[in-house]
């Protein structure tokens, strides 16, 4: 399948040269210069270099309503996703981090575990989001502890004056899975009700050879099954000219069972889990900013169980999050000034924790944007947090921008960043493992330099390339160590990672046609350069375990007045298994197909969706023995209904 | 870009450099557990004529593993038997090639394999379901018995007359008891209460010898706030408590050897233990300090060489070491096994 993908890659770039045009309009998965100074939900990553941002819009998201948010970043953003089997779980890794060093914010606020670190993707369905924003590489000093290998964002947009919008989409897929899903949206020119709900099962018994089993038995997957819902309830209010408040609420439920691995006959291992979020907003303008206050409050429950072995796990944590943010533009409408106060509250139970350990955090940062000439941008950062009783490593992050040649603009950015210890990491006890109250925060710096390249011919050829180089170092990283005969997590790591990125996005329009390609590569070579003391000293300076060294996307769109084809090429290289890489899963990639028919305009827009996935029955694993699905279906037909905005309907609301 | 993606595209695995096995050569069996939940288990050979091995052997002959966890192997008749426990089965190679022949599978938690005088028949002990043995028919490759023991039942020992006995470990959790199989009946006789964790056995010429490794006390925060001690038993051959012997009061060995020539036993071994230490059988005294200062997560004495195989799993990301011994304790020889070794197996 690697000479296909090359193929397609020599094709794409064949096309492309002759034309070399910017655009955004068209372009849903998008690097976008994002200068709005009064969005909440996304406003600080302007204190990024702009092209070190990667957004997917709600157009784009509403083609994809019935997909999981980790297989959008795999597929689309040249995320490492490592996930143990179809309904398994699921982790993600950015730029060769961990995946605890991923900061996820959902409509701004930083929700990762308290107890792990981490963030369960099934909780975040795509029908609820508005927006994914993915910006590879550290920013603690905008957002906070754990955003040292990147910031996943997901957003809620709520849009004044659209009258009534209703939808609903109804999916149907190979291994019995169902899914569905309703939104009512009411939007006025003072108010915006929305309410989403969606529902979803699947059975997931798809079949394969298990090659790791005497005589390769044709199998179907056992233990797979999954059922989910959820509903997401957002307002958003306008106070005069200067106000504006906005609420937040979802809720959502994921009941699966973990299916076993291709060495294992059986699993009887199951995961309940369950997550409550609520958010409120407020903003007031003033002349030269506006002030934004936030504060969200965050339960979540994880229930795992394997009634083979009998063990139960229950898992309750709590986050009160509070922020609030003055944002200036006191000399010229280009510069930025942002200065911030956080306040976090933390609160665990489980069986594995004596008692329910608790924490606050208070954070204060401040970015700034600075125009020296018209041309240059400096972008400075800065953040200190105080955890319980001690305070964190300052952290800072120094960009600059500069578009003075022509269609070429450049970035280089520099930033210091943070992990502070999980209660896991703390307080665990059991299971022949304790935690280490003594632990210190983790750190890393990052460097990067980059380069984009935008050129649009009349908005009818348009192409933009993005490259960048990334160098980081990791240390004091938390490591699980055995001593005598416990595992205790000690600060000893160290990890160097560089690579390069890049990506090519290229529309071609013509009457009724479009033609759009988007080429995305990887290479993040990531080693360890200080190991524990009970490791060989053959792993030193070898790439990591589940982190590959390549990885690379190609998708080739064609348009045609309602109907199109989107074909989607997935590479991802060898990863090593074992850490003195005497083991290791095979490179794979993976090709999928996408036919749509789209009705736009009217009272009633409607499309049908057919997805054909790893069409080439590509036998793949992302973590080693857990068994992917071969070709696999689905249809997926959405309605929706929308009057027209109320300011032409003249007064009816 | 494109070159970067051309040279992914050339990136090649290059595993398995390692030749095929050589069937006329002495071949000894070395099980690598491999990362739990990983299913990366593999069997290394060791050729000591030649002083070699040869890693990923099973999955050299067939292309996969055997499995997740490979606790031991025993051979028997030209067929090897590989005990994989996450797995909870028995797969059954050529002992020469490795060639796959056949699986059993539901053993739960299958841990250790031996045959008595009972023919065609082996013994299996199993933490699942409370802690058995079961009981195989190895020309059916079935099931055909399994008699309840106690919990987490590991080693087991074969007095060479009629009698099985079972040191239960505790498994997951505690027993302080050695089942006494009747190999007539395939029932318990009786249950030995001894100290805390039975989990190896091993004879010399005249006695047996039982080690019980003690525990560590935790309190509810998993701090450590005592130990009960590691204790050497030592049986009548028709398993008959004779003495029991004090060894660490604070120190918890997993290992039980006896040297070629019947004068000392080797006690360590095993996780969160530093070192091997040797009883001087005629006198009955432990030596104070290690015989070998290792870390060794297995090990075992070679009963025709009296060489000693120390073997190092550190990490279970990475591969192992075997260490290869003198009876004197002199290093003769390193070499690296798969991930997470943890015994070989002597086949004459």
């Amino acid at each position: 399948m690697f000479r296909y993908s090359i193929f397609l890659l020599v094709l794409v770039m064949a096309l492309g040269p002759a034309d070399l045009q910017a655009q955004q309009q068209e372009d849903s998965v998008s690097m976008k210069y994002m200068l709005e100074p009064v969005d909440i939900s996304c406003g600080r990553f302007i204190y990024l270099p702009a092209a070190d941002i990667q957004t997917f819009d709600s157009k784009f998201l509403s083609e994809h309503p019935s997909e999981q948010l980790s297989t959008l970043l795999s597929d689309y953003a040249n995320v490492n996703i490592r996930s143990y089997g179809y309904s398994g779980l699921t982790n993600v890794s950015l730029r060769g981090a961990g995946s605890n060093h991923t900061a996820v914010l959902w409509n701004g606020f930083n929700i990762q575990d308290p107890m792990n670190g981490g963030v369960n993707f099934i909780l975040f369905p795509l029908y609820f989001v508005d927006e994914v924003q993915v910006q590879k590489g550290g920013s603690s000093a905008l957002f906070g502890s754990g955003a040292m290998g990147g910031v996943i964002s997901l957003n809620n947009k709520l849009s004044f004056d659209k009258g009534i919008n209703a939808g609903l989409y109804a999916s149907y897929g190979s291994f019995e899975n169902y899914k569905g899903g309703l939104s009512l949206n009411l939007s006025g020119r003072k108010a915006v009700f929305q309410i989403k709900t969606f529902a979803g099962s699947g059975k997931n018994d798809f079949p394969f050879v298990n090659t790791e089993q005497f005589g390769r038995p044709e199998m179907r997957q056992q233990n797979a099954a999954i059922k989910q819902w959820g509903f997401s309830q957002e307002n958003a209010f306008l106070i005069g000219k200067r106000q504006k408040l906005s609420t937040h609420l979802w809720y959502v439920k994921a009941n699966r069972e973990l299916p076993p691995n291709m060495a294992q006959v059986s699993s009887e291992k199951s995961q309940l889990d369950e997550s409550l979020r609520a958010s409120a907003e407020w903003q007031y303008r003033i002349t030269t900013g506006s002030v934004n206050v936030r504060s969200g409050l965050f339960f979540n429950k994880l229930r795992y169980s394997d009634t083979e072995n009998d063990f139960m796990a229950l898992h309750r944590n709590m986050q009160s999050i509070s922020e609030a943010e003055l944002k200036l533009q006191p000399f010229d409408r280009r510069d930025h000034l942002n200065l911030g106060l956080n306040f976090s509250y933390e609160k665990a139970q489980s069986d594995q924790y004596a008692g329910a350990p608790e924490r606050t955090r208070t954070a204060l940062f401040a970015s700034y944007i600075l125009r020296l000439i018209p041309k240059i941008s400096l972008k400075l950062s800065a953040r200190d947090e105080y955890v319980d009783e001690h305070f964190t490593p300052p952290v800072y992050s120094f960009g600059a921008e500069t578009d003075f040649f022509g269609p070429f603009s450049f970035f280089a950015k520099y930033s210091t960043n943070y992990r502070i210890p999980t209660f896991n990491d703390l307080y665990w006890r059991g299971g022949m493992a304790k935690g280490n109250p003594d632990l210190s925060d983790e750190s890393s710096w990052n460097s990067e330099l980059g380069m984009n390249f935008a050129w649009d011919k009349k908005s009818k050829r348009v192409l933009t390339v993005h490259s960048s180089a990334f160098y980081s170092r990791f240390t004091n990283l938390i490591q699980w160590l055995p001593e005598m005969g416990i595992w205790t997590p000690v600060n000893r790591k160290e990890v160097l990672s560089r690579g390069v990125e890049s990506r090519l996005v290229y529309n071609w329009f013509h009457r009724d046609w479009l033609f759009k390609s988007v080429v995305s590569y990887s290479w993040v070579h990531s080693t360890l350069e200080k190991k524990a003391s009970n490791e060989p000293d053959e792993v030193l300076h070898k790439q990591l375990i589940l982190t590959p060294e390549h990885q690379g996307n190609i998708q080739l769109k064609l348009r045609y007045k309602v109907w199109s084809f989107v074909y989607s090429q997935n590479i991802v290289g060898k990863q090593y298994v074992t850490s003195d890489h005497t083991d290791s899963l095979s490179a794979y990639t993976l090709g999928n197909i996408a036919l749509a028919y789209e009705k736009t305009g009217g009272a009633f827009p409607w499309s049908i969706r057919f997805r054909w996935n790893n069409i080439w029955n590509t036998v793949y694993q992302t973590m080693p023995g857990y068994a992917m699905p071969l070709q696999n279906y689905e249809l997926i037909v959405s309605i929706k209904f929308s009057s027209k905005p109320i300011k032409e309907r003249k007064g009816k609301i | 870009m494109l070159l970067l993606l051309m040279f992914m595209g050339c990136n090649k695995d290059d595993e398995n450099p390692d030749p095929a096995p050589d069937p006329e050569l002495k071949v000894y069996y070395i099980s690598n557990e491999g990362a739990f939940g990983y299913g990366n288990a593999s069997v290394s050979l060791f050729y000591p004529e030649e002083q070699k091995i040869q890693n990923d052997a099973f999955k050299q002959a067939n292309n996969r593993r055997p499995g997740d966890v490979l606790q031991s192997i025993m051979v028997k008749d030209n067929k090897a038997y590989l005990v994989v426990n996450a797995s909870d089965k028995i797969e059954i190679a050529a002992s020469k090639t490795l060639k796959e022949l056949g699986v059993l599978n539901n053993i739960r938690l299958p841990r250790y394999m031996i045959t008595t005088a009972r023919a065609n028949t082996a013994y299996i002990t199993a933490w699942g379901d409370g802690g058995y043995v079961a009981v195989m028919d190895l020309v059916k490759d079935k099931i055909t018995d399994t008699i309840r023991v106690g919990k987490g039942p590991e080693k087991m020992f074969w007095n060479g007359g009629q009698l099985l006995l079972v040191a239960n470990s505790g498994g997951f959790k505690d027993d302080s008891t050695l089942s006494v199989i009747d190999l007539t009946t395939n029932k318990v006789q009786k249950h030995l209460v001894l100290a805390d964790n039975p989990v190896d056995i091993c004879a010399d010429l005249q006695s047996i010898w039982v080690l019980c490794r003690g525990k560590v006390k935790y309190d509810g925060n998993y701090n450590i706030i005592g130990h009960t001690p590691s204790y050497l038993y030592h049986l009548s051959g028709d398993a008959k408590v004779m003495d029991s012997i004090e060894l660490f009061a604070d120190k918890h060995p997993m290992h039980l050897e006896v040297s070629s020539d019947q004068k000392y036993l080797y006690i360590g071994g095993g996780y969160g233990f530093s070192g091997l230490y040797r009883f001087d059988i005629n006198f009955g005294i432990l030596e104070t300090n290690p015989f070998i200062n290792k870390d060794f997560y297995g090990v075992n004495v070679d009963p025709a060489s009296g060489l000693i195989y120390g073997f190092e799993a550190p990490t279970f990301t990475a591969s192992g070491k075997m260490s290869i011994y003198s009876p004197d304790g002199t290093l003769k020889n390193e070499l690296t096994t798969g991930v997470g070794p943890n015994g070989i197996t002597f086949s004459y």
